[in-house]
């Protein structure tokens, strides 16, 4: 059930502006079209659905069978005032928190911004790393920190994903460079 | 054949696994193989697969056989082992050398290397005693094949080891303390970075050319 978003419109920069604002801040699908294709709207495994169009095909928009979360009408005179014509609609000038308000409506969650590289370890994502770099295998650490193996594998993920290390000895390596883990009882070596 | 090097000099270890030697004048790529007695489509599948990764030799496949791509693998193991290793940690030795107080640190990225040429040498080992004789058996006695065994099963991710070089790398190149010889961490790194870029290109013409190649025998052989 991955949310989607459907951009509709035939200007290529209006296209990728709005796909680069909301690729920003919501996980899920982002899908651009230059013109109105009625079989790519289609839902299916899709929970949620938000179509961007052209104002010009309201009323075929309007025609739409589809179990769709939210319409919103790209109105083409800035400053021009729609909303007589559209339920929901956005101009050209509309700033980013406009925007975004829109999908937010529709309970799409907000990409969390999670593992990006260079970002500092949680301290959780630590403790994880810490056992990992000991030999801990992902139940161990699962029940060792009361989360689940799924948790941790997620945890795992993002850890590599901010660090840009991806092997175990490569992760134990980087924890004792860190002083992540005391080497004053252990040998480092035995870890690698 | 000038052009070729000029274009990508990194082609030169594979010219020499082909035992072909500097000096070329003006002959072209097809005259060199005549007068080597190289298989020109095979030199070019593999010299293609170095050049572009997209590249997929899918109608040359059946003018050269599996047993030339292995002969080339084993040069380029043997190159590994001869050669790449040595040079590496004769450079990463100068590194440790002068690193000074920030001696603890570099022998654990010693300690890294170490597990990696391990896992390396373990993958070479198990390609030339398993995957190399299973394909140089089917060519050479197809009657003897019992469809028991395929390509599949024995050829082995080559992921782990491309993970760890890259490992490698990053540890030093983020997480290194400032603490070094510049020039020797950047020979080392260089070296590194070339063998990453040739253990690679390795592994996709195993998997690009000597896996389909033997899955095409396979499939002939199963009828």
């Amino acid at each position: 059930m991955i949310p989607k978003i459907i951009i509709v419109h035939s200007s290529e920069i209006v296209r990728k502006g709005l796909e680069t604002i909301l690729k920003s801040s919501f996980a899920g699908e982002i899908v651009t079209l230059s013109s109105l294709d009625l079989a790519a709207t289609k839902t299916g495994e899709y929970e949620k659905v938000v179509i961007f169009y052209e104002s010009k095909y309201y009323p075929e928009i309007k025609k739409l069978k589809v179990q769709v979360a939210q319409l919103i009408a790209i109105a083409e005179n800035p400053g021009a005032k729609p909303e007589n014509e559209y339920e929901s609609f956005i101009t050209l000038d509309s700033t980013e928190p406009e925007i975004l308000k829109w999908v937010k409506d529709t309970g799409i969650p907000e990409s969390r911004d999670e593992g990006k590289e260079g970002d500092e370890l949680t301290t959780r994502e630590r403790e994880v790393l810490q056992l990992v770099a000991r030999g801990f295998s992902n139940k161990m650490i699962a029940d060792k920190l009361f989360i689940s193996t799924h948790t941790v594998i997620s945890h795992r993920k993002n850890i590599t994903d901010k660090i840009g290390i991806k092997s175990i000895s490569g992760l134990t390596v980087y924890a004792i460079l860190n002083r992540l883990i005391d080497t004053a009882e252990i040998n480092p070596e035995d870890l690698i | 054949m000038v052009h070729l090097v000029q274009k990508n000099h990194n082609l030169l270890p594979v010219l020499n696994r082909f035992g072909i030697r500097l000096g070329f004048k003006d002959k072209t790529i097809g005259e060199i193989c005549k007068d080597t007695s190289i298989n020109t489509s095979f030199f070019l599948a593999i010299v293609n697969t170095y050049n572009s990764p997209e590249y997929f030799p899918q109608d040359e496949l059946q003018s050269f056989s599996p047993l030339l791509i292995i002969q080339y693998l084993k040069k380029t193991h043997q190159y590994y082992q001869t050669y790449v290793l040595p040079k590496m940690e004769k450079q990463l030795d100068l590194i440790i050398a002068g690193s000074g107080e920030n001696y603890k640190d570099l022998q654990l990225i010693d300690a890294f290397y170490k597990k990696y040429k391990e896992e390396l040498l373990n993958h070479i080992q198990d390609e030339e005693t398993h995957v190399f004789p299973y394909v140089e058996n089917l060519v050479h006695h197809p009657g003897k094949w019992k469809g028991a065994f395929k390509i599949m099963d024995f050829e082995k991710q080559h992921t782990n080891v491309e993970m760890q070089i890259n490992d490698l790398k990053n540890l030093i190149i983020k997480y290194l303390n400032p603490v070094y010889n510049d020039n020797d961490c950047n020979e080392f790194l260089t070296t590194v970075f070339n063998f990453e870029k040739d253990i690679t290109d390795h592994a996709r013409i195993e998997d690009a050319i000597l896996v389909p190649q033997v899955m095409k025998l396979e499939k002939e052989l199963a009828g």
